[in-house]
């Protein structure tokens, strides 16, 4: 079916030259020379992605956006904007206003490209197999009403100690924290939640905070504690080792939105856990035993991995695109279809070294060119990672 | 203080230095039997009163007091002649030598120390004096100094305050210039494709004509359809279509860029230097608008009210910032109010005889009358840090008045709005003044 492209921005030529460079695709255009005619077309058409300026009269593309993420979910929504305030693509990123950001001027065959990896990422993420299993995920409900009840609280409050009150009525998060805050990446040393939220700040904390919550609740799920346990371990190592990596060997800050990247990369594995249970467990460990990639074991299982399922539930919980590719893409860093390479190649190379420290097993391969493409030395990183001590995981 | 006493007659030497020892324990005393050294001591210990023998051999003491005289003032050395003489001639002659005082021999100590005192006070009096005046040189020169630091941060604020204008600024006009950019850009690329597919048309219709001109057997119903089939799978129709309005974008582009750029320059030039040209208001207005369109785009309609050219004898980049002020605060002040119609901002351009008027007014929130006799303070801002650095007026106040010779007002009210009236000389206000 031809996938239908809904292009806004209050300047014609624009406009014009992106429908020239469009007219040899299969894609279908329509265009709209403001947000309120842009909310007429999507009102009857059936609309697949919309790209939109960012500053236009009366209503601004980010309001535009956010509007659309409301009324029609499903729509993939991309920015392309001249407009060089990066406070604005930061937040649009964030609350995943926006999936994708593109800069004016742009290249034609870069932003034809884009608009291929990202539908391309959707199918996977759409493929009714994977559909089926997550709508027959019974306990889902459950945890997205406790998931956005903390949401709510925390995008409404910036009173550091009200959020770190309310994050200690939640004691299992709260331990969860805590304990992510203490370890050496942020610093914090206390004992006290109010003290460890005010030393890393209100953005981290709710990264923080929202993802644990996650992760929680299917901690809190019956099924085979101990693998649950195992696999926490494992999601909080990789978040110190994200840290270690950008603070030590690159020579750039870790792009806020991609915090929780490390922390959440298998939650896909927690998923399928929750919902098969005792049949996803004896996978897990005869993949271990007989030496499998488990990914070939999921795939044949049930047609889909956790790297899909866990795309799938970030990318509908609204985290920003770049943790939704670190889920879907860290056993192939550098698959055709990602956007944010960096961020897909620092997750696989913390996915590895947390399950070799932790002394997990994983036979799912390793790609050894993310250390040129991050300019990591493999032998630097791996002795620094002798001052990583895993206490703070028992 | 430093003493001398100089005499041939080793008794008087004693005589004296003894008393002088006794009265003044705390100088230092020299004495001199010998006249040819006298100069050479007096400026080695840097004498300050000498006292001096008149008969002498060798060398007369009128003799030394007149070469004395003619290097040191009585500021710097006191002298005062010892005699024997009581001849009011030889007294009349040392004054008008430069001797200061005499004493008569045989010496009376009284007389002596009080004479002496009187020399030595008005030695004081005269370094205390180079002192003070010493200080009050310092002190100038501290003055002065401190004066230009004071300059130097004035002008570093007034260029920071350009500078802050300019900046903020610069993302709109960065968002201006990345819109044609990114037109003109894809334009020019898509181009690129479309000549590839005219290329290949090109080439097949080359070979047609070939084969044409070859042989006169050729199947020229075949042909005819092949070139058809080409011209329509490279869809030459769409781009011939397409082809006059890409290339008209892309040109309306490039010019959008170039003006944005030139107007970007005329301000970021002449403004920091004092130079004046004659300068067509009617375009520097223009220019102002088109600096501050992004700002103005969604917030205010910005109205030029353009009649007859006007040239004026000014600083293009000055007046330009100015403008730019005085417009930026406007939209400024619509923008903050918050209310969903559009501002509306107005430029008027007239003269008199001898002076250009510009009057910028908008229908904003007006300015509350107790800001009013302070808006052209340094410093003074309503808003946010961050948001305003209330030198915008000041400094336009400066260039209009004090740099052009001009005036420049506010009248306003609270909810009705605000006026910006400037004057300025049409020619050279200094040259004007110099010939009056
Ligand atoms: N058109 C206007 N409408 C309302 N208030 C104004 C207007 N122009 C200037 N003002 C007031 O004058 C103040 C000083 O202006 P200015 O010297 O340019 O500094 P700034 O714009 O940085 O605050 C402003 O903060 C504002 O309160
Ligand atoms: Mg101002």
């Amino acid at each position: 079916m031809k996938r239908t492209l809904l292009l806004v921005d209050d300047e014609r030529q624009v406009i014009r030259s992106l429908e020239r460079l469009l007219m040899d695709t299969d894609y279908r255009v329509l265009s709209a020379l403001s947000a309120q005619q842009g909310l007429e077309i999507l009102e009857k058409e059936t609309i697949n992605l919309v790209m939109s300026d960012m500053r236009m009269p009366e209503m601004d593309g980010y309001e535009f956006l956010n509007i659309v993420k409301e009324r029609y979910p499903h729509v993939i929504r991309i920015m392309l904007t001249g407009y060089s305030e990066e406070n604005v693509v930061l937040k649009a990123l964030e609350d995943n206003t926006v999936k994708v950001y593109l800069f004016k001027p742009w290249k034609n065959e870069e932003l034809m490209e884009t608009l291929r990896q990202i539908f391309e990422t959707y199918d996977l993420l759409n493929s009714s197999q994977l559909l089926e299993i997550i709508n027959n995920a019974s306990f889902l409900p459950t945890i997205e009403d406790a998931y956005w009840e903390i949401i709510r609280a925390m995008d409404h409050e910036s009173d550091l100690s009200k959020i770190a009150s309310y994050i200690e009525k939640d004691s299992a998060i709260a331990s969860k924290v805590l304990r992510l805050a203490n370890s050496a990446y942020y610093g914090a040393r206390t004992g006290s939640l109010h003290k460890a939220v005010t030393y890393i700040g209100l953005k981290h904390t709710r990264h923080l905070v929202r993802s644990t919550a996650i992760i929680g609740f299917f901690q809190g799920s019956h099924h085979a504690r101990s693998l649950m346990q195992r696999l926490w371990k494992q999601a909080a190592l990789s978040h110190r080792l994200y840290h270690h990596l950008y603070q030590h060997h690159l020579n750039h800050k870790m792009p806020e939105n991609n915090i929780p990247a490390a922390l959440l990369h298998n939650i896909g594995v927690m998923f399928l856990l929750g919902h098969f249970g005792e049949g996803y467990a004896t996978l897990l460990l005869q993949a271990d035993e007989k030496k499998l990639a488990l990914e070939e074991c999921e795939r044949q299982a049930y047609g889909n991995t956790h790297m899909e399922a866990g795309g799938y539930l970030l990318s509908w919980w609204n985290f920003p695109f770049p943790v939704v590719e670190a889920a879907l893409y860290h056993h192939a860093p550098f698959d055709h279809r990602v956007i944010n390479t960096e961020v897909t190649a620092a997750v696989h190379l913390v996915n590895r070294y947390s399950h070799q420290l932790l002394g997990f097993p994983q036979y799912d391969g390793y790609d050894d060119r993310v250390f040129d493409y991050l300019g990591v030395n493999q032998q630097h990183f791996e002795k620094s990672l002798e001052s990583i001590s895993l206490e703070e995981e028992a | 203080m430093r003493i001398l006493v100089v005499d041939d007659a080793p008794l008087n030497l004693h005589f004296v230095t003894s008393i002088l020892h006794q009265t003044y324990p705390q100088y230092e005393i020299y004495q001199c039997q010998r006249p040819r050294q006298v100069e050479k001591l007096v400026n080695e210990k840097e004498i300050d009163v000498l006292l001096l023998d008149i008969t002498m051999p060798e060398i007369s003491g009128l003799d030394l007091l007149k070469s004395l005289r003619e290097k040191l003032s009585s500021d710097d050395l006191q002298i005062i002649m010892l005699t024997a003489l009581d001849d009011d001639d030889i007294f009349q002659t040392c004054y008008a030598l430069g001797a200061n005082d005499y004493v008569k021999k045989p010496f009376n100590k009284v007389e002596l120390t009080s004479r002496l005192n009187h020399a030595i006070k008005s030695i004081q009096d005269q370094q205390q004096r180079k002192q003070l005046i010493h200080g009050i040189k310092e002190h100038n020169n501290e003055l002065r100094r401190v004066n230009m630091e004071l300059q130097m941060a004035q002008a570093a604020l007034v260029h920071s305050e350009k500078m802050a204008a300019i900046g903020q600024l610069a993302a709109g006009v960065a968002h201006e210039i990345n819109n044609p950019i990114g037109y003109v850009s894809s334009n020019l690329e898509t181009l690129n494709s479309y000549l590839q597919k005219m290329t290949h048309y090109i080439h097949q219709c080359r070979e047609v004509q070939e084969a044409l001109e070859k042989s006169e057997h050729i199947p020229s119903e075949a042909l005819a359809v092949q070139l058809a089939d080409s011209y329509e799978t490279q869809k030459l129709g769409i781009i011939m279509e397409d082809l006059e309005g890409l290339m008209a974008d892309t040109q309306e582009g490039v010019q959008r860029v170039a003006t944005i750029v030139k107007t970007m320059r005329n301000f970021a030039r002449s403004g920091d230097h004092d130079e004046k040209g004659w300068v067509i208001l009617n375009d520097l207005i223009h220019q102002s608008m088109m600096m501050l369109q992004n700002e103005s785009k969604y917030v205010a309609d910005v109205i030029f009210r353009e009649q007859d050219e006007i040239e004026v004898f000014c600083n293009q980049g000055q007046i330009g910032q100015v403008l730019v002020n005085i417009l930026n605060n406007a939209i400024q002040a619509i923008r903050n109010q918050e209310k969903p119609e559009r501002g509306r901002i107005t430029i008027g351009l007239g003269r008199t005889e001898d002076k250009a008027n510009i009057i910028i007014s908008d229908n904003g929130p007006g300015i509350p009358r107790e800001y009013l006799s302070r808006i052209f303070d340094p410093f003074f801002t309503s808003k946010k840090v961050g948001d305003g650095t209330g030198l915008g007026l000041s400094i336009s106040y400066d260039i209009i008045v004090n740099k052009h010779g001009g005036m420049l007002a506010a009248h306003s009210e609270t909810g009705r709005g605000a006026i910006f009236d400037i004057l300025l000389p049409i020619h050279d206000y200094q040259e004007s003044e110099e010939k009056e």
